[in-house]
């Protein structure tokens, strides 16, 4: 006998066997079984209301998702984005104005001693640098490279 | 679904459950034999199937009336034996999978199967070596003749892992019951 043939009648047996089943609810446990049923709640209707609502879901769900990529992506990628210039808007002849009054303020070296390089600073002026250690606060931009230095007097005003 | 079956379903969603009687009436030795087969006696088999109906009520507005409520009901049954399997391994303290294992621990020895209802008996047996999946569609393809298609939709699962649990279950079978010594091919009549 092939296998096919073998699990044919293998299965056909197993039907024949079972089929014999006579198995069925007693008209008792029937009518217990409809009325427990019935009793068990009300059927719930169709979601006519979920069909409609389900695509305004879907649509709001996508937005949501773009927002939120884009936010990842201009905080994680910021190239992304063009740059934005972070200085104020100067007038020309605003600039022009106080170009003669501004003075470069070279970054200090830490290697000199604030106290000598306040005095080249400040040469032909008729206030004499104070003795001692003069305190300074360094301010370097990360962007531009702007580095602005302020030095405190004796009165601890802050003087750039 | 024919048209009746609609007929039944939208009257009880209306609001009139005398319809529901008629509606379950024509599955429900179906129903029976099912719950009969995957949980291997009476008595659990009457809960699987009432707890069928109850759920096939409370939960009627939900069927697509499109696909068949047959099918439908067919799939509430087995989700409800699976249900019920689980719950009974797990008062068990076992696994969960083979509830048939108890409902057939008290049957008579292989040697005193005389008679066919014994046999029946001792291939119901048999089936307890199958997991949940495999008895499920086992039953349902082989004994109930349903296609894979629609042994799928019921047992929501892919058309692959039936036939892999089907492989599986007919092997395990066979080999089980030859060990009962019921081999069930030509030369065991």
């Amino acid at each position: 006998m092939s296998r096919r043939t073998e699990e044919k009648t293998f299965l056909d047996r197993m039907k024949d066997v079972l089929s014999e089943q006579k198995e069925d609810f007693t008209e008792a446990e029937w009518n217990a079984a409809i009325r427990k049923a019935v009793t068990g709640g009300e059927p719930a209707r169709p979601r006519r209301t979920a069909v409609v609502f389900k695509p305004v879901f879907a649509y709001g769900l996508a937005v949501l998702l773009v927002g939120v990529a884009v936010l990842f992506g201009v905080r994680r990628f910021p190239w992304l984005v063009p740059a934005v210039e972070n200085r104020p808007a100067v007038s020309a002849d605003r600039a022009a104005a106080e170009a003669g009054q501004m003075e470069i303020i070279r970054p200090i070296d830490p290697l000199i001693d604030p106290a000598a390089w306040y005095a080249q600073a400040n040469k032909g002026q008729s206030s004499k640098p104070t003795a001692g250690d003069v305190p300074t606060l360094t301010w370097i931009s990360q962007e531009t490279g702007l580095q602005i230095v302020w030095f405190v007097n004796d009165n601890l005003d802050m003087e750039d | 679904m024919d048209v009746k079956e609609k007929e039944l379903v939208a009257r009880v969603l209306a609001g009139d459950s005398t319809a529901f009687e008629p509606l379950v009436l024509p599955y429900r030795r179906t129903l029976f034999g099912l719950a009969y087969k995957m949980t291997g006696n009476r008595e659990d088999a009457l809960e699987v199937s009432q707890e069928t109906l109850l759920r096939a009520f409370r939960y009627l507005g939900k069927c697509d009336l499109e696909r068949g409520f047959r099918n439908w009901l067919l799939q509430i049954l087995v989700n409800a034996a699976r249900d019920f399997g689980g719950k009974r391994g797990r008062e068990a303290g076992r696994a969960g999978d083979s509830f048939l294992d108890s409902a057939v621990s008290d049957a008579p020895r292989p040697e005193e199967a005389h008679d066919r209802g014994e046999i029946r008996g001792r291939v119901l047996e048999a089936m307890s070596v199958l997991s949940s999946r495999e008895r499920e569609v086992f039953i349902l393809r082989d004994l109930e003749e349903k296609s894979i298609k629609e042994t799928v939709e019921i047992t929501k699962s892919s058309a692959i892992s039936v036939r892999v649990n089907l492989s599986r279950a007919r092997g395990k079978l066979r080999i089980r019951l030859a060990e009962l010594g019921l081999a069930l091919t030509e030369n065991a009549r």
